[in-house]
């Protein structure tokens, strides 16, 4: 009835990884099997394939595991497939079912029939002794195969019973064990009437060998009536079998809590991996699932730096008494140590001498140590202890397991630690770049883009501009430019440095190098363009403003050049006129007449004037050119100040003004260049001999003022200065309200010159006038110790 | 002491006509020059005792006369007074490191002409 093909095995489970394992386990055992994730699939697949047996998850994320089983057992033809529970373990409740779960009965009859189905026999399965009573006398079988140990009725009793029946009497019986293998077994199983008893091998061969043979040869009948099922050899039998089965049940029992134990902690480790950003919340998550996966309460995990100090250490109840941890008891550093570098773990107990130290001060009795590793280097060391029952081979491997289980999530958790370190890095330098960075699609649609890109076509954000995706032709202002760029682009798959003009958005535009290339993928085809724009409008403007000051200079020096040449041009005429003037005034040509002379001593006058005019007229075109020279230093300001007044001496003598001097008798020495300094007084000197009426009078006063610096005051008693021609007079060619005599008396180019020149020896100069009352000119100059201390303190100022 | 010699030399006319007087007027001998060339060769044939020479000349301006007088030994002790119409600030040093013995700017005070004139043939 059978098609000889590998048995087939559903496996539902919903945790990938376990399924996998699951699967690999069982492919690797001879089996075919299908897969499902949730209940929904088990069922479609169910009733699509024919199966020989499913393992199933208790928890799935559609439906409870135990309606799973109601629904597999309703599908047509599915009522007999024996079902594996397999619980997520995580929860006591889950571990208690699943190992309640009936393992190895359904799966060995299931064998069993798909063997005997194999060899050409019809089977008809039963789940206890009971039932196959039932089953025998509905379908009257050629033989029985059964079982021996059974819930409820054993093979022994079912033997016996059948042979009650007198339909079923004379059915060969033949029985299957693992556990019954011994000649008093075999004495038994004949005297109940068994026609024979087996050890179970996996192929089935000595099941489907005696079958053959009894069916050949019929019932072997027998001389005795069967033993009674209630009697000394059975009870014997049964019971020395039921403390064998409690050995063997609890080695099984064990294995497969193992198993079941590796299984968890792995889906555990895939879980906690993926969800945990941090080491130590990490390390101790996989701590708490391995030690709930090996039922134990107490653990913990030290990790090491590469140098071998200790990084972080976790631990679960601690090891000693009171949560005292491992490294902190007599002997436990050693015991780290040891295990850090050992290849197999290290089981310790309470009962060994040399493990006795570190037991001493703790309530746990027993203890597995062992290096997590992962690819090659050594992490750190797990260790796990239990409070009740000894650790033995069993728990060395689990730890080993999980060890590595954890070593492998480590090593995860840090590549995904560092890869999102890496990706918030480059993140960080697109978002904080200041080039625009861009990405296009295919088609040229600008799909990425980085706020500097945005801001510099002028968008209100990288998400509008990127949800607008703009061609990246249409960026460029200008068609042609646009036309060439892209014709570049196609034609050789990249841009270098292409300076451009971009269409902004709100319609300004901005200069900018654009530089872009196409992305390729494996075939070579284009998938889109990526590329950068660099910002050119500041440097643009930066040009432009450069080419403004040095027009602005050119046109200076060439101002300046022409009142040069035009000062020499007018200078040698003068010098005619002077010496030709002074030669008549000086009787050289001939007596004058008082007249004569009056009118050649007003001639003598204004070409002075015009010689004071033509020096200052240069003097100020060398000032907007920088080319006036100021070299302060450390000079006696009244002595110079002396000088000057000395000088103006016959002109005001002349028009019988009183000039007086004040010095202070401790004015300190200052910064200042001492031509530059006569310059300005002999200036104001000048001017205030030129405005104060013959009687008037001109005082200078020179004092230390404000802390660092000398003021020099030169006052007069003359016309005075209106208000608002104040500030007018120290502009360059001043024509005011006064034009006609200020001009004539040439004080335009001398006041802003004066200013200039106080201002770049670092003072001030200013008036304070009053009409009709005469004006003050002022100016500082800092000290010579001020500037001293300045320089010393690095006051740039 | 016999009459100290001055070779004027300057291209305005004018100029040179109303130097003469006022240098005559002091008692100097007077001869004159209206361009380079013709500076050199009085400088030559005259032996002023003084040059007082212009810079703006034609045919090689002052600078190029001054290079050429101190490289004739006879005449490079001649003093020279550079009397010039242009930017004294550049000019001075230049005539100074050609050997120049005084420098006057057009126009010039003529106290102060007649003062220098003196000082540096004294000197």
């Amino acid at each position: 009835v059978t098609t000889g093909k590998r048995p087939v095995i559903l496996v539902v489970e919903d945790n990938e990884v376990t399924r996998k394992m699951i699967r690999v386990a069982l492919e690797g055992g001879g089996y075919s099997v299908l897969e499902a994730g949730e209940g929904r699939a088990a069922i479609d697949l169910a009733s699509r394939h024919r199966l020989d047996l499913v393992i199933q998850d208790l928890r799935l994320p559609d439906m409870e595991g135990t309606a799973l089983v109601v629904r597999l057992r309703n599908l047509p033809g599915s009522a007999e497939i024996p079902i594996l529970a397999l619980s997520g373990l995580h929860s006591e409740e889950g571990r208690a079912r699943g190992l309640y779960a009936d393992f190895s009965d359904p799966l060995q009859r299931k064998l069993l029939a798909l063997n005997l189905g194999a060899a050409g026999f019809q089977v008809v399965p039963a789940g206890d002794g009971a039932a196959a009573i039932e089953e025998a006398k509905r379908s009257r079988p050629d033989a029985v195969v059964s079982d021996v140990l059974m819930p409820g009725m054993d093979g022994f009793r079912l033997c016996a019973a059948l042979r009650q029946e007198t339909a079923l009497a004379e059915v060969p019986v033949v029985l299957v064990s693992a556990s019954y293998v011994e000649e008093a077994d075999r004495q038994l199983a004949r005297s109940m009437g068994a026609d024979a008893l087996l050890t179970r091998t996996p192929d089935s061969r000595g099941v489907v060998d005696t079958l053959r043979d009894v069916l050949l040869r019929g019932h072997a009948g027998r001389a005795d009536p069967p033993a009674d099922a209630t009697g000394a050899p059975y009870a014997e039998r049964v019971l020395l079998q039921l403390d064998r089965q409690l050995q063997l049940g609890h080695g099984l029992a064990r294995r497969l809590a193992l198993r079941e134990a590796q299984l968890a902690f792995l889906s555990a480790t895939a879980e906690v991996t993926a969800r945990s950003d941090d080491e130590t919340q990490l390390v101790r998550q996989l701590l708490e699932r391995g030690l709930d996966a090996a039922g134990l309460s107490h653990g913990g995990v030290y990790l090491a730096e590469p140098d071998g100090t200790l990084a972080l250490r976790a631990e679960v109840g601690g090891f000693g008494a009171g949560g005292v941890a491992l490294k902190s008891l007599p002997d436990g550093r050693r015991l780290v140590r040891a295990a850090f570098t050992a290849d197999e773990p290290l089981v310790i107990q309470r009962d060994q001498t040399d493990s006795a130290a570190v037991f001493a001060a703790s309530n746990l009795v027993s203890a597995v140590l062992t290096a997590i590793v992962s690819e090659g280097s050594r992490l750190g060391v797990l260790w796990m202890a239990s409070e009740h029952r000894e650790i033995g081979e069993d728990g060395g491997v689990f730890a080993k397991v999980a060890a590595l289980q954890m070593g492998a999530a480590l090593a995860l958790s840090r590549a995904f630690t560092r890869v999102n370190a890496a990706e918030a890095k480059y993140r960080a330098i697109f978002e904080h770049a200041s080039e625009g960075i861009f990405r296009t699609d295919r088609e040229g649609r600008v799909v990425t883009a980085n706020p500097a890109c945005a801001g510099l076509l002028g968008w209100e954000s990288a998400d509008v501009l990127t949800q607008q995706a703009p061609d990246l032709g249409s960026l460029f202002a200008d068609p042609l430019q646009a036309a060439e760029f892209m014709r570049r682009l196609y034609d050789r798959g990249s841009v270098t440095a292409f300076e451009a003009r971009l269409h902004g958005r709100s319609g300004h535009a901005r200069w900018a190098i654009v530089s872009a290339r196409a992305l390729l993928d494996g075939e070579g085809d284009t998938t889109g363009y990526e590329g950068v724009l660099v910002d050119l409008s500041e440097r643009k403007r930066a040009d432009e403003l450069r080419e403004l000051e040095a027009a602005r200079r050119q046109e200076l020096e060439l101002k300046s050049r022409f009142v040069s040449q035009m000062s020499h041009e007018i200078r040698s005429p003068l010098a005619v006129i002077h010496q030709f003037v002074s030669i008549l005034a000086d009787g050289l040509a001939g007596d004058l007449t008082p007249d004569q002379r009056q009118c050649l001593d007003i001639v003598g006058r204004n070409v002075s004037q015009l010689r004071g005019l033509v020096d200052n007229l240069l003097e100020s075109a060398r000032l907007e050119s920088s080319r006036l020279t100021v070299t302060p230093g450390s000079m006696d300001l009244g002595a110079q100040i002396l000088q000057a007044v000395e000088a103006c001496r016959p002109a005001a003598r002349a028009e019988r003004i009183l000039l007086t001097v004040s010095l202070d008798p401790a004015l300190p020495a200052v910064h200042a260049d001492p031509q530059r300094v006569t310059q300005v007084v002999a200036n104001l000197l000048d001017n205030a001999l030129k405005f104060t009426p013959a009687g008037g009078t001109v005082t200078v006063h020179v004092a230390a003022s404000e802390t660092g610096s000398v003021q020099v005051d030169v006052a007069d008693n003359g016309t005075g200065i209106p208000l608002d021609e104040q500030e007018h007079i120290f502009e360059h060619l001043y024509q005011g309200t006064g034009a006609a005599q200020l001009s004539r008396r040439g004080l335009g180019i001398g006041l802003a010159l004066c200013r200039e020149l106080i201002v770049r020896q670092g003072g001030r100069l200013w008036v304070q006038s009053e009409p009709g009352s005469g004006s003050t000119f002022s100016f500082t100059l800092p000290t010579a110790g001020a500037i001293a201390s300045r320089a010393a303190t690095g006051d740039q100022r | 002491m016999s009459q100290r010699k001055i070779l004027i030399v300057d291209d305005d006319a004018d100029l040179r006509l109303g130097l003469s007087i006022r240098l005559r007027a002091s008692k100097y001998a007077v001869v004159f020059a209206a361009d380079g060339t013709s500076a050199v060769a009085m400088a030559q044939s005259e032996r002023p005792d003084l040059i007082l020479l212009d810079l703006g000349l034609p045919a090689g301006d002052g600078f190029h006369v001054l290079e050429r007088l101190h490289a004739i030994p006879r005449l490079a002790v001649i003093p020279v007074v550079v009397i010039t119409a242009r930017d004294a600030e550049e000019a001075r040093d230049r005539a100074f490191g050609l050997g120049a013995a005084a420098f006057l700017q057009k126009p010039v005070d003529n106290t102060v002409l007649l003062t220098t004139l003196e000082e540096v043939l004294r000197a």
